[in-house]
C-alpha cells in the first residue's frame, strides 16, 4: 500500500504542477477579463455567453468533430498495413522503417513540406498533369472545399506510421497458434480480420482510437498554425487554434480560458461515448 | 491470380513508402540550393549545390546552441520519463490498493487537457 | 495477460503523446531569452528587430554600421543586438515583458507604428522627457507611435523609417500587352481595362499573395480613398461609422471584383505575401504588384531583378494617393537599467547622417526629413519621394483599428475571394467584430 503511494508519488507531483493546476487556473480565469499582464476582473459567465454565440467557435466545433469522424480511417490504414507487415509480404522489413519515418519529423516540418508539395505549381499537381489528370489540379490547402480533407490526409500521412508500429506490438503478442488455427479453418480476408484479429487486439485498437480523438482535439495546433491558419476563411479553424488566437493574438486571456474548458468538456464528452460504444459497458 | 493480387499490394505498399520518403528527399534537395536557384528550379535536382545553409544555420541560425538544447531536453524528458512512468505503471497493474482505478482514469483524464491552456499559465 | 498489454500500450502511448505535445510551438514563457547580461548591466546595451537577421546587405549591414559607432562613441559599452524572427515578433516580446528585467532582456526594441505601439504602451518609456524640439520636428510620424494616436501624445517610439504601400507594374509586360508603359492608369476603369488586355496577352495581371489574407488588408488601405474621405475613414476607424456602411461595402466590392475576373495568379490563395508574391512579380509572371516603399519588396528590390528602366510606380488609380504608415519604430522598455543610454542609441539611428545611410543602404524612406535628397537617385524613387513631398498620402485604414478586427478583415478577404461569402455576408461579421471590440474597450 505504501509501496504504491511512493511508486506514483513522482508521476503524481509532475501531474499536478503541469497539468492540474494550470487547468485549474484556467478554469477559474474562464470567468474572468484578463489580457495576461494586468490584474484579472471577474465577469461572470460573460465569456461563455459569448462562446454560444461566437460563429467562429462553431465553425471550429464542426471541424473538429469532422476530425473525429476521420479517426475510424486513420486507425484503419495503420491497422491494414501493420496486418500486411505482420504477415511478413516481401519487403516487409524496408516497410516498417519508411512508414514509421514521418513519425520521426516535427508537425511543423511536416506542414512546412507539404506546404511547399501541394502548392498550386508543386509536385502533386504537376504530377496529375502529367498524368493526364490535370482537371484534378488543385489549390490544395487554399480552396475551401479541399482544404480540410487535404489537412485530413496530411495528418493522416503524419500518423499512420506510428499505428502501425502500435499495431504490430499489439499483433506480436497475439499467440501465433490462434492465427494458424484460424487460417488452417479456412478464415480468409475480411472475415479473418473481423472475427480472429479484431478481437485479438480489442484493448490496443481501443487505446489507439481514444488517443487519437484526444490527440486530434488537442495538438494538432502546429499543422494548422504552418498550412492554413485557419484558413481561407475559417475553413479550417479548429478550436485549439481559436484557443491560440484569442490568447497570444488578441490578448483575451479570459475568453481563451472559457475556451479551453469548453475544449476539455468536449474531448471528455467524446471520449466517453467513444468508450462506451467501444467497450459496449463492460470491462 | 493470387501472384497478382500480391505484387499489387507490395506496388501499394511502395507507393506509401514513396510518400514518405520523397518529402525528406525533397528536403534535403532544397536545403542544397541556393536560395536563387530555389527560386527558379524548385522541385529539380540542384544543378549547383551548396552547403552554405548549413553553415548559416550553424553560425547566424544558432543551431549549436539549439542542438544542446535539444539534447538536454531529450535525455532528461526520456530519462524522466522512464522513472516515473515505469514506476507509476508498475503501481497501477501489479499493486492492489484501493482507488487503482480511480487514479488511473484521473491520469488519462490529464492527457485530455490541450496544451495552449496550460500555457496561458505558464508565462 | 490482456492487462499486461494494456499496461504496456498505456506506458507507451504516454510516453509518446508527451512527445508529440511538445511538437508545437515552444510555450512563450519558455522559450530561452537570448543569453547576455542582464538588461541595463554595465557595459552592453540590448537591441532587439526583425530585420537584421540578413547582416550581408540592407537594413542589416546598416544597423552594423550603426553599432559600431555607438560603441567608439560610448567606450566600454557593448551593443548585443539581436535579430528576432519576423513572424514571431510580437509574441517574443510578450515573453519578454513577462520576464520583465531578467538576464538578457531587451533595452531597446523595434516596434511597428501604430496600434502595435499602443498595444504594447505599458512597456514603453514615454519619451516626451528626452526629445528635444529639434528632433520632434525632423521626424514624421509621430501620431503613429503616440498616445492616442495623435500627433500631441507622449510619444511611446521614435519612427525611424516611413512606410507605406504602393501599385509597382513591368513596363515590358504592359507593352506586350500593348498599353503604354509611361502612362498608367489614372481611373479605376482604365486600371481594369489594362488588366484585361494583360490578362488577354496571356500574363497574370496581378500577383496577390492571399495565404495569410494579407494582401485583401493591403488592397484595402490602398483603395480606401477610392470611396472615403479623410473623416469617413477617421469616423470608420472610431467606430463612428458601420463597417456595414454602403461606401465601406463598394470598397469591399471592388476586391471582390478582382477576385471575379481572375485578375490574380493561379494559386494566388496559398501564396504567401511575403516573399512569393514579390517573387512571382520579380520572376515576370505578373503586371501589377502591390508592393511597399522601404526595406524590402520594393523599389530598390524589384528595380534590380526586373532590370532598369522596366519597373514602373503608381499610387491608387484616380486619385493618387498611398496609405503611409506601419514603418518601424524604436522604443526604451520600461524594465532597462539605462534609458538614458538607449535614448542616445535611439537619437544615434535617427540622426541626420544615419538617415542618409539608411536611404543609401537599405534603400528606405526615412522618418528624419533631413536627409539629403540628393541621395535618391532611383527615378522611382524620386515619384515616392515627390508624393510624400506633396503629401498625397494618408494613414492606412486598418492600421488604427484593433488587431482582433484587422484579422476579421483578413479572414473575410480570404473568403471573399475564395467564394465562401459576399460582400455583405462580410461586412456583417466585421461589424459584429468591431461592435464586440468597441464595447470592450469602453469598459
Amino acid at each position: 500500500m505504501v509501496f504504491a503511494f511512493l511508486f506514483l508519488a513522482p508521476a503524481a507531483a509532475l501531474l499536478l504542477t503541469f497539468r492540474v493546476v494550470p487547468a485549474a487556473g484556467a478554469l477559474w480565469h474562464s470567468f474572468t477579463e484578463w489580457d495576461g499582464v494586468a490584474p484579472a476582473t471577474y465577469v461572470g459567465g460573460a465569456n461563455f455567453a459569448r462562446l454560444v454565440g461566437d460563429n467562429t467557435f462553431w465553425r471550429a466545433v464542426l471541424n473538429n468533430l469532422v476530425l473525429v469522424l476521420c479517426v475510424p480511417m486513420w486507425l484503419g490504414v495503420s491497422l491494414v498495413l501493420a496486418l500486411l507487415i505482420h504477415q511478413q509480404v516481401p519487403g516487409w522489413r524496408f516497410f516498417r522503417a519508411t512508414f514509421f519515418l514521418p513519425s520521426v519529423l516535427s508537425p511543423v516540418i511536416i506542414g512546412t513540406l507539404f506546404s511547399a508539395i501541394l502548392r498550386r505549381d508543386g509536385p502533386v499537381n504537376r504530377g496529375l498533369e502529367t498524368a493526364g489528370l490535370g482537371a484534378l489540379a488543385h489549390d490544395w490547402l487554399a480552396e475551401p472545399a479541399t482544404a480540410l480533407p487535404t489537412l485530413v490526409m496530411v495528418i493522416l500521412w503524419g500518423v499512420f506510421g506510428m499505428g502501425v508500429i502500435v499495431f504490430l506490438a499489439g499483433l506480436s503478442a497475439v499467440p501465433s497458434e490462434i492465427l494458424e488455427a484460424a487460417r488452417l479453418d479456412g478464415a480468409r480476408g475480411w472475415t479473418f480480420v473481423r472475427y480472429i484479429i479484431v478481437p485479438s487486439l480489442r484493448h490496443v485498437i481501443e487505446f489507439w482510437a481514444v488517443n487519437l480523438v484526444v490527440w486530434s482535439f488537442t495538438s494538432l495546433f502546429a499543422f494548422v498554425y504552418v498550412m492554413t491558419g485557419g484558413g481561407p476563411g475559417y475553413a479550417t479553424m479548429l478550436v485549439e487554434y481559436q484557443l491560440y488566437l484569442e490568447a497570444f493574438q488578441f490578448n483575451h486571456m479570459g475568453y481563451a480560458c472559457a475556451l479551453g474548458s469548453a475544449l476539455f468538456l468536449m474531448v471528455l464528452g467524446v471520449v466517453l461515448i467513444q468508450i462506451r460504444l467501444m467497450t459496449g459497458g463492460d470491462d | 491470380m493470387r501472384r497478382l493480387a500480391r505484387l499489387a499490394m507490395v506496388a501499394a505498399l511502395g507507393a506509401i513508402s514513396a510518400s514518405t520518403i520523397y518529402p525528406l528527399v525533397f528536403m534535403l534537395l532544397s536545403a542544397l540550393k541556393s536560395k536563387r536557384e530555389y527560386l527558379l528550379n524548385r522541385y529539380g535536382l540542384p544543378h549547383e549545390p551548396t552547403l552554405v545553409h548549413f553553415a548559416n544555420a550553424w553560425t547566424y541560425g544558432d543551431m549549436g546552441q539549439y542542438l544542446a538544447n535539444s539534447a538536454i531536453v531529450v535525455s532528461a524528458g526520456v530519462l524522466l520519463s522512464w522513472v516515473v512512468c515505469g514506476l507509476a505503471a508498475y503501481a497501477l497493474s501489479h499493486l492492489r490498493f484501493p482507488g487503482r482505478r480511480a487514479v488511473f482514469l484521473a491520469i488519462l483524464g490529464t492527457m485530455v487537457i490541450a496544451p495552449q491552456v496550460i500555457i496561458i499559465h505558464c508565462t | 495477460m490482456r492487462g499486461v498489454i494494456l499496461a504496456a500500450t498505456v506506458v507507451f502511448g504516454l510516453a509518446l503523446t508527451s512527445g508529440c505535445r511538445k511538437a508545437g510551438p515552444p510555450p512563450a514563457g519558455e522559450r530561452p531569452l537570448p543569453s547576455g547580461p542582464r538588461a541595463g548591466a554595465g557595459g552592453s546595451l540590448t537591441v532587439w528587430d526583425w530585420l537584421s537577421a540578413d547582416p550581408s546587405q540592407g537594413v542589416g549591414h546598416w544597423l552594423i554600421d550603426v553599432d559600431k559607432a555607438f560603441e567608439k562613441a560610448h567606450p566600454g559599452v557593448r551593443v548585443n543586438h539581436v535579430a528576432q524572427s519576423h513572424t514571431e515578433y510580437y509574441q517574443i516580446l510578450k515573453a519578454a515583458e513577462a520576464a520583465a528585467g531578467e538576464a538578457g532582456g531587451p533595452d531597446v526594441v523595434m516596434i511597428h507604428q501604430g496600434s502595435r505601439v499602443l498595444d504594447h504602451k505599458a512597456s514603453l518609456v514615454p519619451l516626451d522627457r528626452y526629445l528635444k524640439p529639434e528632433l520632434r520636428k525632423a521626424i514624421v510620424g509621430w501620431e503613429l507611435t503616440s498616445e492616442g494616436l495623435s500627433a500631441d501624445g507622449t510619444p511611446y517610439a521614435v519612427p525611424v523609417a516611413v512606410q507605406g504601400n504602393a501599385w509597382y507594374y513591368n513596363k515590358s509586360i504592359l507593352t506586350k500587352a500593348g498599353v503604354d508603359p509611361e502612362a498608367p492608369p489614372a481611373t479605376w476603369d482604365e486600371f481594369l481595362a489594362v488588366c484585361d488586355k494583360v490578362k488577354a496577352s496571356g500574363v497574370a495581371p496581378i500577383a496577390c499573395g492571399e495565404k495569410e489574407g494579407d494582401w485583401a488588408d493591403w488592397f484595402l488601405n490602398s483603395s480606401s480613398f477610392l470611396e472615403l474621405s479623410a473623416d469617413e475613414a477617421a469616423k470608420l476607424q472610431r467606430g463612428e461609422m458601420a463597417w456595414t456602411d454602403p461606401k465601406v461595402a463598394a470598397l469591399f466590392t471592388r476586391l471582390e471584383q478582382l477576385g471575379k475576373r481572375g485578375m490574380f495568379q493561379e494559386g494566388f490563395l496559398s501564396t504567401p505575401l511575403f516573399p512569393d508574391a514579390g517573387e512571382v512579380f520579380m520572376r515576370g509572371e505578373a503586371a501589377f504588384c502591390l508592393g511597399l516603399l522601404s526595406d524590402v519588396a520594393h523599389w530598390k528590390e524589384f528595380g534590380e531583378i526586373l532590370g532598369e528602366g522596366n519597373l514602373g510606380v503608381m499610387p491608387c488609380p484616380g486619385t493618387g494617393m498611398i496609405p503611409v504608415g506601419g514603418g518601424f519604430a524604436y522604443g526604451i522598455t520600461s524594465w532597462s537599467q539605462q534609458p538614458d543610454l538607449a535614448f542616445e542609441y535611439i537619437t544615434l539611428i535617427v540622426s541626420d547622417a544615419n538617415a542618409n545611410e539608411f536611404l543609401k543602404q537599405a534603400g528606405s524612406f526615412p522618418a528624419n526629413q533631413n536627409f539629403d535628397p540628393r541621395l535618391i537617385a532611383d527615378p522611382n524613387a524620386k515619384i515616392i519621394a515627390s508624393w510624400l513631398a506633396e503629401k498625397r498620402v494618408a494613414a492606412p485604414l486598418t492600421g488604427k483599428i484593433p488587431t482582433e478586427v484587422v484579422e476579421s478583415i483578413k479572414r473575410e478577404g480570404q473568403r471573399i475571394l475564395s467564394g465562401q461569402t459576399d460582400v455583405p455576408g462580410a461586412l456583417k461579421a466585421i461589424e459584429a467584430t468591431a461592435a464586440r471590440t468597441k464595447a470592450g474597450r469602453a469598459k
